[in-house]
């Protein structure tokens, strides 16, 4: 009878201790993964909002379209019969309506604009919505035909674009 | 005798050990974020612009360094030459970009860009 209860004594420790360290180990886990869900959503945010400021910087630059100045701002070389990527018509980007652009479920363009080497900022378009979190895409690029320096005919600039969530 | 109670049975000791492991391992950080496609993208403008101008000289270079990536440090390797623009801070990161193009003289040219940091 002693010796039993001394042996069930022993092993209820070692079970209680094990179970009392599953008992953390489940409990870590399923801390770990909130965070990891936390974390995860957080960045799917911040990821989509980098996502839609790059592609628009990106078809800015690297296309053109006559019609929508929005879709697409590049040069077009009627010598050569193409698109210069990284040259920017300044006329026709002045004439782009940013404002009809959807960049998905909650979020949309706060600003695009221009800093000039010279110093100069010339900002094409800015929303008056409220912005809630906001990410910025850069691309240096060469305008060609716009106000720029007196004199001049083309200029290096940075573009920027700035997406922001909220614009409810 | 009765001292037998605390001691610890293998599968105690296992779980324990399991539980220390857990606690210790270091946990990755997730990089989810787009800022070295960003910083590879203004690289390749960069390149790009200098391309596509042409015959791009060394000043012009480090102007055009210094106005996109303002404070930065960098390299710029061009024509055999290799010039830094400020001092890189001791472990940096780095990224390199180059470009090869053609010249006036049609002889194969290339550029390289390096950002740190």
């Amino acid at each position: 009878m002693s010796i039993t209860g001394r042996r069930g004594i022993v092993f209820s420790f070692d079970l209680l201790i094990a179970f009392i360290v599953m008992c953390l180990i489940l409990c870590l886990i399923l801390v770990n993964m909130n965070l990891r869900a936390d974390s995860a959503v957080s960045a799917q945010r911040s990821f989509a909002l980098q996502h839609a400021a790059l592609s628009v910087a990106d078809t800015l630059v690297q296309n053109a379209d006559l019609n929508n100045p929005a879709l697409g701002s590049a040069y077009f070389g009627e010598d050569k019969r193409r698109v210069f990527g990284n040259v920017i018509d300044g006329t026709l980007l002045a004439k782009a309506d940013f404002a009809g652009i959807s960049l998905g479920k909650g979020i949309f363009l706060k600003e695009v604009s221009l800093r000039y080497k010279s110093g100069e900022y010339g900002q094409i378009h800015r929303s008056p919505l409220p912005a809630g979190s906001c990410t910025a895409a850069e691309r240096f690029v060469v305008v060609k035909g716009a106000a720029i320096a007196k004199g001049a005919t083309e200029e290096k600039a940075i573009l920027t674009v700035v997406a922001c969530e909220g614009g409810i | 005798m009765n001292a037998s109670a605390f001691h610890l049975g293998i599968e105690a000791v296992f779980s324990l050990l399991v539980l220390a492991l857990l606690l210790s391992a270091p946990v990755p950080a997730a990089d989810s974020s787009l800022s070295r496609l960003q910083l590879l993208q203004k690289q390749q403008d960069l390149l790009a612009v200098w391309v596509a101008f042409g015959n791009p000289d060394a000043e012009t270079m480090r102007a055009d360094f210094v106005f996109v990536f303002p404070g930065r440090a960098g390299i710029i390797g061009f024509a055999g030459d290799k010039f830094e623009i400020n001092l890189p801070p001791e472990g940096c990161t780095r990224s390199t970009a180059s470009a090869r193009y053609l010249d006036g003289t049609l002889r194969l040219r290339e550029i390289t860009l390096t950002v740190f940091c």
